[in-house]
């Protein structure tokens, strides 16, 4: 996979993912209000903060599922905002879902075979017969998330925790380097959300991640940095130390989940 | 063009769009609230026109023959609503164009069976046959007058209905948001089969009302429900208000483009080309305005929901 | 369906005339090749709506249109096939274009209803060209000529000509199923959001199904022109969208041979009803209620789920 990713993604292991003032309003509701962000190449950065408090919208704005009414997204210096979802992909930026969106009525193999021929730029052609050419790729991808037994089982077959997996697969096989990861951990039990923690682990370094996550120990776990995103605003960032020891975070935010959701 | 001419079209603009209004506003709620494509839409006009082309001689009264006919349509409606259209709600929307594409098969067959292949007459009330002077030098028919009145009668009661009745709040809340309906305990299947025959009757009214104007024959549904669509779409789904400018706004651009693109087509082309291209415009100009409307705002005029 | 399966039904078609002419029932012939016609343009809607997902309810228009194309070029004195039919495709293709640009900006019903809705316009533009007939339509001199010393005046001639241009089409179908675009078209039509998130130009797929589609209906169009030496507005009718989505649904939404079963199911079902009753399209409007209610996934599907449990 890693020569695999080369290829599209050049030599630079991740990019630099940077927000400026990105604006959003749903009606008279301002979702995400005035956030900057800066994401290093290679950086594994965490975004927590209360429901409701504008996570979601912000990664769909990043992954350009809905347009900002204002600010801008640059990925590696330029401006994709304008850009529709897919031709991000094709620059190096994918997301996962928080609710799992794979290919229910395919194969395993063949959902990953699909984010792999996305890639391939022959999206158009209709006469030759996709070739095998992919299996190898598929292979490569199912081992990395450690779901290589259940290659030819049908995706809607499989259980949460291994859909979760197939989820995640689907963002490594574009190839990307800039990985959005929408609660990769939702409604995990907690032996399949280790496996998970591992899998995201081996990401570090090698692609830049925005983590979305409710689950704190993953998250200082995993992070090199994080982001508290409250009532749309950013209003920390910082290493996993200075996060905890911030007053204001603590106020806003880590204490009531002391007390839980 | 003369400012006669230009009033008189208004009111058939106003006339035809008004009747549109009848036929759209059913149709939106059952699109809003049931999320159903409804093509058998058209079948209820048709079978309310014949209905009241039958009553209105049996009971020697325009006006209570219609009112027969439409509380018979809306019975049909009901009945169709409670044994048939229940049954599709959870389906997909192919499932319901087949399911009420065979309707229309089904309904068109059936009064060609009971009435005859041949257009059946239905005349205006006597009252109402001739021509008010409505300005000096504008005879207009009275009838088609009397359509305005029932329209903007109909509209308002519409309004006051849906806006001021607890059942009209029920059917709001269907239409912006399904699942909050739901779990307010309102009693859903009733609301949808009171919706339905309202729709039915709503359908029946236009049919009668327009059956002295057009040809009550099998498949007069069929045209005039796509235009129904037109105005859904435009007004946004779901949305009274929507189907009301929607209709009106229909009703004047196909009136004032059927009457006077033609003659700007003559002053512009030659007149060999003019005679196609005037008539080809007028009878496209409601398509170009939808595909305008939804280019710019995709969800029509007055969305529904947010 | 097996290629020797597909190989012996092109045959038993093949060998359809002969037989016809032996037990001097030729009528039958100008039959199949309405069945052939319609199983191309029904494969075309299946294109869009079985493969792509897309609930497009103004299929007719660009049947007609192609339609139209050859019976205008044969009116201005074009006849060769070679010339006409092709642009009948192209010029389905090139309305196709900018109706489905518009309309693949919107979703649900609202695709529905646009689609349906530009379908009519296109209608309606042709019921006012007085200048090709308007409403009452337009009666071809002849029918289109191919050479190669086949007489495509003869029904049996021509009979061929359908079954090799459906031949084709099917053919294509099947290629184009199992290459990079079928797959892409497939990943569309079953996950719209993640097929956008994984890297496909989402929409640029869907109008390049629809343009294709379009272009295989005009086609199916250009034949019924020459089948009944005669067009009008009538085909393209939102009614003949509806009976087209019928034979799909019928025959099996994104089954390769969907469209043939459908048509030939239809089309002889009419044959069949209309010899004993005025009123047949009750009696099929009934089946059609039973089939949508009762075998959702067409009769070719149901059959096989009853012979082998999946």
């Amino acid at each position: 996979m890693n020569q695999a990713s080369a290829s599209s993604a050049s030599v630079v292991r991740g990019a630099t993912l940077r927000v400026r003032g990105l604006h959003k309003r749903f009606g008279g509701i301002a979702a995400v209000d005035g956030v900057d962000l800066e994401i290093e190449a290679g950086e594994l950065h965490a975004l927590i903060g209360p429901n409701g408090a504008g996570k979601s919208t912000l990664v769909n704005l990043l992954a350009g599922a809905i347009a900002a009414d204002g600010g801008a997204i640059l990925l590696d210096g330029t401006e994709i905002g304008p850009l529709p979802m897919h031709q991000r992909v094709a620059r190096g930026l994918t997301r996962s879902y928080q609710i799992t969106s794979i290919f229910g009525a395919l194969s395993v193999a063949d959902n990953v075979a699909l984010a792999l021929q996305a890639r391939s730029g022959a999206t158009f052609s209709m006469w030759r017969p996709r070739g095998g050419a992919l299996r190898g790729e598929v292979d490569e991808v199912l081992a990395r998330v450690e779901l290589s037994e259940l290659a030819e089982r049908v995706a809607s077959r499989l259980a949460h925790g291994e859909q979760r997996k197939l989820e995640l697969a689907l963002a490594l096989a574009t190839g990307a380097h800039i990985f959005l990861l929408d609660e990769p951990l939702a409604g995990m039990g907690e032996q399949e959300g280790q496996a998970m923690i591992e899998l995201i682990a081996r990401l570090k370094g090698a692609a830049t991640v925005l983590l979305i996550e409710h689950d704190m120990d993953a998250v200082f776990r995993l992070a090199d940095r994080i982001s508290v995103l409250v009532a749309g605003k950013v209003i920390a960032t910082g290493t996993g130390a200075a996060i905890r020891a911030n007053a204001q975070v603590q106020a806003a935010y880590l204490g009531d989940e002391a007390q839980g959701e | 063009m003369s400012l006669l001419l230009l009033l008189e079209q208004s009111l058939n603009g106003l006339q035809f769009g008004l009747m549109l209004f009848l036929l759209a506003a059913g149709l939106t709620l059952v699109f809003g609230i049931m999320d159903m494509i409804n093509l058998a839409h058209g079948s209820l006009y048709m079978i309310g026109a014949f209905l009241a082309a039958t009553l209105v001689p049996v009971t020697g009264s325009f006006w209570l023959g219609v009112g027969c006919a439409l509380i018979a349509t809306a019975l049909i409606g009901a009945l169709l609503e409670f044994t048939l259209l229940r049954q599709l709600y959870r389906r997909d929307h192919l499932s319901q164009v087949l399911a009420t594409f065979a309707l229309i098969l089904i309904s068109n067959e059936a009064v060609r069976m009971i009435w005859g292949p041949q257009p059946v007459a239905l005349d205006a009330p006597a009252a109402l046959s001739g021509a008010v002077e409505i300005v000096p030098g504008l005879q207009y028919s009275a009838f088609r007058l009397s359509i305005i009145a029932v329209g903007f009668a109909v509209a308002l009661l519409l309004y006051l209905l849906i806006a001021k009745t607890r059942i009209g709040m029920w059917v709001r809340a269907g239409a912006s948001n399904r699942e909050m309906a739901l779990a307010m305990g309102v009693n859903v299947n009733a609301v949808f089969t009171f919706v339905f025959a309202l729709g039915a009757a709503l359908c029946a009214l236009a049919g009668a009302m327009l059956g002295p104007l057009f040809a009550v024959q099998v498949g007069m549904g069929e045209n005039i429900l796509i235009l129904a669509f037109v105005v859904t779409v435009i007004g946004g789904i779901g949305s009274i208000r929507g189907a009301f400018a929607g209709a009106l706004l229909v009703g004047a651009v196909d009136t004032f483009g059927r009457a006077f693109l033609p003659m700007l087509m003559n002053k512009l082309l030659p007149s060999a080309i003019a005679a196609d291209a005037g008539a080809t415009l007028a009878a496209i100009a409601i398509y170009v305005l939808m595909a305008g409307v939804l280019f710019w705002k995709p969800q029509g005029l007055f969305p529904a929901r947010a | 369906m097996q290629p020797r399966t597909a190989i012996l039904l092109l045959v038993l078609l093949a060998a359809l005339p002969p037989v016809a002419a032996v037990f001097d029932q030729s009528f039958y012939i100008s039959v199949a090749s309405r069945i052939l016609i319609f199983a191309l343009a029904a494969t075309s809607l299946n294109l869009v709506l079985g493969y792509g997902g897309m609930l497009s309810f103004g299929h007719a228009a660009f049947f007609g249109t192609g339609a139209y194309t050859v019976a205008i070029l044969a009116q201005h004195g074009v006849h060769s096939a070679w010339l006409a039919w092709p642009l009948a495709m192209l010029v389905s293709a090139l309305i196709a274009w900018p109706v489905g640009a518009i309309s693949l900006r919107t979703r649900g019903v609202y695709f529905i209803m646009i689609t349906l809705a530009f379908a009519q316009m296109i209608y309606y533009v042709f019921v006012s060209l007085k200048t090709y007939g308007g409403d009452d339509g337009l009666t071809l001199a002849e029918r289109s000529s191919i050479g190669l010393g086949v007489d495509v005046k003869g029904d049996a001639h021509f009979y061929y000509a359908c079954l090799a241009v459906l031949a084709l089409a099917i053919v294509l179908l099947a290629r184009l199923r199992r290459s990079p675009f079928g797959h892409a078209l497939e990943a569309v039509k079953l996950n719209e959001t993640r097929a956008e998130a994984i890297g496909f130009p989402v929409y640029r797929i869907k109008l390049v199904c629809f343009i294709l589609a379009a272009a295989f209906a005009g086609l199916a169009g250009a034949l019924i022109a020459n089948q009944n030496n005669f067009v009008s507005p009538g085909l393209m009718h939102w009614t003949q969208s509806g009976m087209l989505m019928v034979m799909i649904i019928v025959g099996g939404l994104g089954h390769l041979f969907g469209g043939l079963i459908g048509a030939a199911f239809l089309l002889l079902l009419e044959e069949i009803l209309s010899a004993h009753t005025e009123h047949w399209q009750l009696a099929l409007g009934v089946i059609l209620l039973g089939i949508v209610l009762f075998a959702p996934h067409g009769l070719a599907r149901s059959a096989r789920r009853s012979a082998t449990p999946a």
